[in-house]
């Protein structure tokens, strides 16, 4: 896979824009808090680096919608930060500089109803564990949230941190697709580097969990696979080097994202 | 419905319980077939062995390569039993080792000595250390994919090892002489020694012969850089020459190093090298507790005894071009087509146009299925307990299991 060792600040502000922040778009689907206040928001929201990516948010009528890719529509708010750092800090409720608001002040009003959706997303990547013990509905959503950022972090890091690179570079490159059984979830992990949450079909190697106990595990970083994959629990098939080396990828967001990945709950 | 394997099964939630990954390396089910392949194995003899479940299969694996003349031979067994009767692990080696250096030593042309150890690694490990020590120079050329053992240098798995581990070892694609040159131009004078296999048989991957010329030039090049050309004969050794498989190739390397088929599945390796190198290798240290064991070492004197008295290597390749014939005629009936590869032992094939596995997983399935044991993903070894009438019986299991895939998959 093509691409260019980055500063770890760079690569984590590429996973805070690019990985974390799209999940908002799944929060609104699926959390009937996030649609209440969903639907009373109106903004479109860019987040950026100065000479660094970018994200833009379009709220509207009850749908939110993430853009990381080249062509992104027009935003009423742009927040740019100097520096990779200075987004990190913000993502991570360190104190920071504040960003160039860019944009026309009477929007910044809007920005309550983002922060809001920020702190509820923030609840279900780092929920307590007695949330997580007592319902069950709120841990689906937040493996299904954790997963999406997972699977949207893995290309980040595969095309920039150093050991992810050298693992990836070691197989042909393919398609990996993950299959979480108790929601329609498939992410696919290509050669293209864009994660999908459709089914690709011809994948290249599959990784199957067989309940949302195995898939929970694997999350959190506490699965010994190779003993799950002997016990039926996690499915591997195809070409298993290729998903040993996303393995590597994966393992390595956690070097990034940790603890588990949080947005901001102050601007 | 039960599963086949379900004391495999059983065995492996214990095993979960108190080994990481249950069971670990190569023959992790992970690697091969979960769930539809034995994990233990109960006993064996010849070219078969029998699961904790009790299923029986003619086995295409061979334990990964040590077994060469069949499970539990007689002969080979009654001599490690003698062996063990006297003793195994003294305060001091037994004469054994000393006899069992001489015939290796008669045995590999360009060599003047030998060592043991126990794996493969052992030796690969120690051999580009011995490379370091006689040039005083610290790189090491490798294939790049090529398996050499489990330690930092080399390891194919992920963790444990760090970019340190790995400063002075470069990596260049096998049949590539245009790569390899460039490198030792850019390492001018610094390059200790280059370490390849004999053919390449990656996992994952069809096995690839030495291009005509190519280790040959390595070997000039290696010659007249003052870099030790070291021969990682740990998969092939003693299955395509008794000699050592430079002789089938037609190369010469430097330093040899043995495993697997050495002791028909008794723990031992060997590395054998040239005189030049001879007081290099007493300088770098060389030892483990059971490294000089005599009962292996028994077993290995009289396993190289049968290899020569009953022409094995030979029959080996007979059974083999059977298999090779019977297996593409199979698939061909059925509207496969295959990349047959490797030498006839140690054959492996996958499906043409197919870069998944998801074709050989399902063929190997249907083998287990139906009584013969191989792998998906990794190259076969054949044993000389195979007859004719195994054979027969592996190209009906096989008739069967493509037919079986032309159901799974019917755009073939
Ligand atoms: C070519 C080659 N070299 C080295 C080794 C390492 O041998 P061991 O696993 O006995 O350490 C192997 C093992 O499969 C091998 O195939």
């Amino acid at each position: 896979m093509p691409g260019s060792a980055l500063t770890f600040d760079q690569i984590l502000s590429r996973l805070h824009l690019h990985a974390v922040l799209p999940a908002l778009e799944t929060l609104v689907k699926f959390c009937p808090e996030a649609q209440h206040i969903a639907r009373a928001a109106d903004f479109s929201l860019r987040m950026s680096v100065l000479r660094g990516s970018a994200t833009t948010l379009v709220c509207r009528a009850g749908t939110l919608t993430a853009h990381c890719g080249p062509s992104q529509p027009r935003a009423e708010i742009a927040l740019c930060f100097l520096t990779a750092r200075s987004l990190n800090r913000l993502f991570n409720n360190q104190s920071a500089l504040p960003p160039l608001p860019l944009g026309w002040p009477w929007h910044l009003g809007k920005l309550r109803k983002f922060l809001a959706l920020t702190r509820l997303l923030d609840a279900h990547l780092q929920p307590s564990p007695e949330k997580l013990a007592t319902d069950s509905e709120f841990r689906r959503l937040h493996l299904r949230l954790l997963l999406q950022v997972l699977a949207a972090a893995a290309p980040v890091v595969g095309q920039h941190d150093a050991i992810a690179r050298a693992a990836l570079a070691e197989v042909s490159p393919g398609i990996l697709e993950f299959r979480a059984p108790t929601f329609d979830f498939v992410a696919t992990l290509g050669s293209e580097n864009k994660p999908s949450i459709h089914s690709a079909a011809g994948s290249t190697a599959t990784i199957s969990f067989r309940d949302d106990d195995t898939l929970a595990a694997a999350l959190h970083g506490e699965l010994d696979a190779q003993a799950a994959i002997g016990l039926g629990c996690l499915e591997v098939c195809g070409l298993i080097p290729l998903a040993d080396a996303w393995g590597v990828a994966l393992d390595r967001v956690e070097a990034y994202l940790q603890p588990a990945p949080a947005v901001a709950t102050a601007a | 419905m039960e599963s086949p394997f379900s004391r495999s099964h059983a065995l492996f939630s214990r095993a979960a319980a108190v080994i990481p990954g249950g069971i670990f390396g190569h023959t992790s089910p992970a690697a091969s077939l979960p769930g539809a392949s034995p994990y233990f194995a109960q006993n064996a003899q010849g070219c078969r062995y029998t699961d904790v479940d009790g299923h029986e299969y003619i086995d295409l694996l061979c334990g990964y390569g040590p077994i060469i003349l069949g499970y539990n031979h007689p002969e080979v067994e009654a001599a490690a039993a003698r062996q063990a009767r006297d003793g195994n692990c003294f305060n001091h080696p037994a004469p054994v080792m000393v006899e069992l250096a001489e015939r290796l030593v008669a045995l590999v042309d360009f060599a003047s000595w030998a060592v043991f150890g126990k794996n493969g690694a052992d030796m690969t490990s120690w051999a580009i250390q011995v490379a370091r020590e006689h040039t005083q120079r610290k790189k090491i050329l490798k294939i790049a994919g090529a398996y050499h053992g489990a330690h930092p240098w080399c390891t194919p798995g992920h963790g444990g090892w760090i970019p340190e581990d790995r400063e002075h070892i470069h990596a260049f694609p096998w049949n590539d002489l245009d790569a390899f040159h460039t490198l030792l131009k850019r390492f001018r004078n610094q390059v200790a020694g280059v370490i390849v296999t004999a053919f390449h048989h990656p996992a994952f991957g069809d096995s690839i012969l030495p291009a005509p010329g190519f280790l040959p030039s390595l070997q000039d090049s290696c010659q007249r850089a003052g870099i030790v050309l070291i021969l990682d004969d740990v998969r092939s050794g003693f299955r395509l020459h008794l000699g050592g498989s430079h002789r089938h190739f037609g190369f010469e390397p430097d330093l040899i190093c043995f495993s697997k088929a050495l002791g028909n599945g008794h723990p031992i390796s060997a590395a054998l090298g040239r005189e030049n190198l001879r007081i290099a290798a007493s300088k770098v240290f060389l030892t483990g507790s059971f490294w000089q064991s005599a009962v292996p070492m028994a077993a290995a004197l009289r396993c190289l005894e049968i290899l020569e008295r009953e022409n094995v290597i030979a029959h080996l390749e007979q059974i083999g071009a059977i298999l090779r014939a019977g297996f593409l005629s199979a698939a061909g009936r059925h509207g496969f087509s295959l990349h047959y590869s490797g030498p006839d032992a140690m054959p492996f094939f996958t499906f043409a146009n197919e870069r998944n596995f998801l074709r050989n997983q399902a063929f190997c399935r249907a083998m287990i299925r139906n009584g013969v044991f191989l792998h998906p993903h990794h190259n076969w070894f054949l044993c000389a307990a195979l007859q004719d009438k195994d054979v027969q019986e592996i190209l009906r299991a096989a008739d069967g299991a493509f037919r079986l895939l032309r159901e799974e998959f019917p755009q073939g």
